[in-house]
């Protein structure tokens, strides 16, 4: 099973990168943030 | 804290358009946690690309339950009577913002074999659910498996979409065409997007007022440095009219310095809040992460089942008879064997076996010998001697050279990198150098 070595670090990732952008960027209230990804099961833990 | 949604254009659960024979059982278990551990990240809507119609349409509705996402897609239609087969687009109110999504998937990767259903040109549907859509919607977004020409043709003929996802090959920093953005993380996960947007009533598009107005003042103190060279030029005892391309430069001058003072004002005056702006950025993703408890969990049991189903099937004779096994080999090539022996060739299939992965037919045709991804159902029938990466995973089946004292050729006596790479591929191996690393073979 070669998958979600990411997926599973995506859930930690989330909060911490909202938490970073929020102070980074000191946005204001209203602003939407939109996160995407492309194929994040797909980034494979190296074989072997 | 702003409000955020999560997104995904498609392309989830499989690697090819149709299963691969004898695959079909693991490769459920595989996709059915892709979509439980998607539903668990809370992703608020996931685009339907025709690969993740691999296993059937029933399979993605049998499997609805677990998402806790919508899959959208505007042009996936039932042939019988035209109507979509999934949610064509949702609806959501971020803070005071209503944002519509809607999901299309490209015709062109269509496996065509899928039960009663068609995969229609965008142009089929798109503009006008855009158009409705549009109409009850602040801000819409469209999420996107087309290749981005058709993404910009979209662009450039559908009004009303504000946001184009798509699903590139590379991070696709964010393009605007008219009043659309087309951006899009590129494959294999190693990147998260993020886009902040400010969005407005106006639902226009620009950069911030801040930045306009800079870049504007600079324009004008340029055009005002280069009027006050011409005017020193066109000075009356000099004869302003006796030069007439210096004096046409400065009525152009003149009119671009009043043109560009208007702009100022009118950025002056403007309300803040009439401009929508955004910010867009990848953030990498570093394997170091720390795992999730819940979804490590259903990684856990995923990979259980998959080893557990392919511990099951019954074996069937595999055309694996042309394998003689590294011990032959080394009768005649010690020092070559002994090389091999030292090797992580060796003891490729044991790295399975230690994370009980030994079934799994994604990981079993780079572990032994013989065996492809087309026919990785085999492996799972394989003699002892194909447990392994041996002599004959790089160099071919060894049979007829064994048996003819070495007088019939190998098929691959000197196997160059394309060999290697057939598994040590970026991804599974990316610091793999073949001109460094051949030498580890023996």
């Amino acid at each position: 099973m070669k998958y979600f070595l990411l997926l599973a670090g995506l859930v930690a990732a989330l909060p911490q990168i909202s938490h970073a952008t929020a102070n980074a960027t000191n946005r204001k209230s209203d602003d939407i943030a939109i996160f995407f990804s492309n194929d994040i099961h797909g980034e494979t833990e190296p074989c072997g | 804290m702003a409000q955020s949604l999560t997104l995904d254009a498609g392309g989830l659960l499989f690697s090819t358009p149709s299963l691969l024979p004898g695959q079909e059982e693991q490769a459920h278990i595989t996709a059915k946690s892709i979509i439980e551990t998607y539903g668990m990240m809370h992703y608020d809507a996931v685009g339907l690309n025709a690969y993740d119609l691999a296993a059937g349409v029933d399979f993605l509705k049998e499997t609805s339950r677990l998402a806790k996402f919508p899959w959208l897609s505007a042009n996936l239609l039932r042939a019988s009577d035209q109507k979509p087969v999934f949610q064509p687009a949702i609806t959501k109110t971020i803070g005071a913002i209503r944002v519509g999504i809607i999901g299309i998937t490209d015709p062109a990767a269509d496996s065509g074999t899928q039960d009663d259903f068609v995969i229609v040109p965008w142009q089929q549907t798109l503009p006008l659910l855009a158009r409705k859509m549009s109409n009850s919607c602040d801000l819409l977004i469209l999420l996107s498996s087309l290749p981005d020409q058709e993404n910009h043709r979209i662009a450039d003929e559908v009004e009303g979409i504000h946001l184009i996802f798509s699903t590139g090959e590379e991070n696709l920093p964010t393009e605007k065409t008219r009043n659309t953005l087309i951006t899009g993380t590129g494959k294999k996960g190693k990147y998260l997007g993020e886009l902040l947007i400010n969005w407005q009533p106006t639902k226009i598009w620009g950069v911030g007022k801040t930045e306009q107005l800079q870049a504007t003042r600079q324009k004008l103190d340029q055009i005002n440095w280069r009027l006050k060279r011409l005017e020193r030029k066109l000075r009356p005892e000099k004869g302003m009219d006796s030069n007439p391309s210096l004096l046409k430069d400065y009525q152009n001058l003149t009119a671009a310095q009043k043109e560009l003072s208007n702009k100022i004002s009118a950025l002056e005056d403007a309300a803040d809040a009439k401009i929508c702006t955004y910010k867009n950025r990848f953030i990498a993703l570093e394997t170091n992460l720390p795992e999730n408890p819940k979804i490590q969990a259903v990684i856990d049991r995923a990979q259980d089942d998959v080893n557990r189903a392919g511990k099951k099937r019954t074996p069937a004779p595999g055309a694996t008879t042309l394998y003689i096994g590294p011990q032959r080999c080394t009768e005649c090539h010690p020092s070559e064997g002994e090389g091999w022996r030292n090797s992580r060739h060796a003891g490729s299939y044991r790295t399975l076996t230690t994370k009980k992965q030994q079934f799994n037919l994604a990981c079993l045709p780079c572990h032994v010998t013989g065996i492809t991804d087309a026919n990785a159902h085999l492996a799972l029938t394989l003699a002892e001697n194909q447990q392994l990466v041996g002599c004959e995973a790089c160099h071919g089946a060894g049979i007829e050279h064994a048996n003819t004292g070495g007088h019939s050729p190998l098929q691959a006596p000197h196997p160059g990198a394309e060999v290697c790479q057939r598994c040590h591929t970026p991804e599974h191996s990316d610091d793999f150098n073949y001109q460094r690393d051949r030498n580890l073979v023996h």
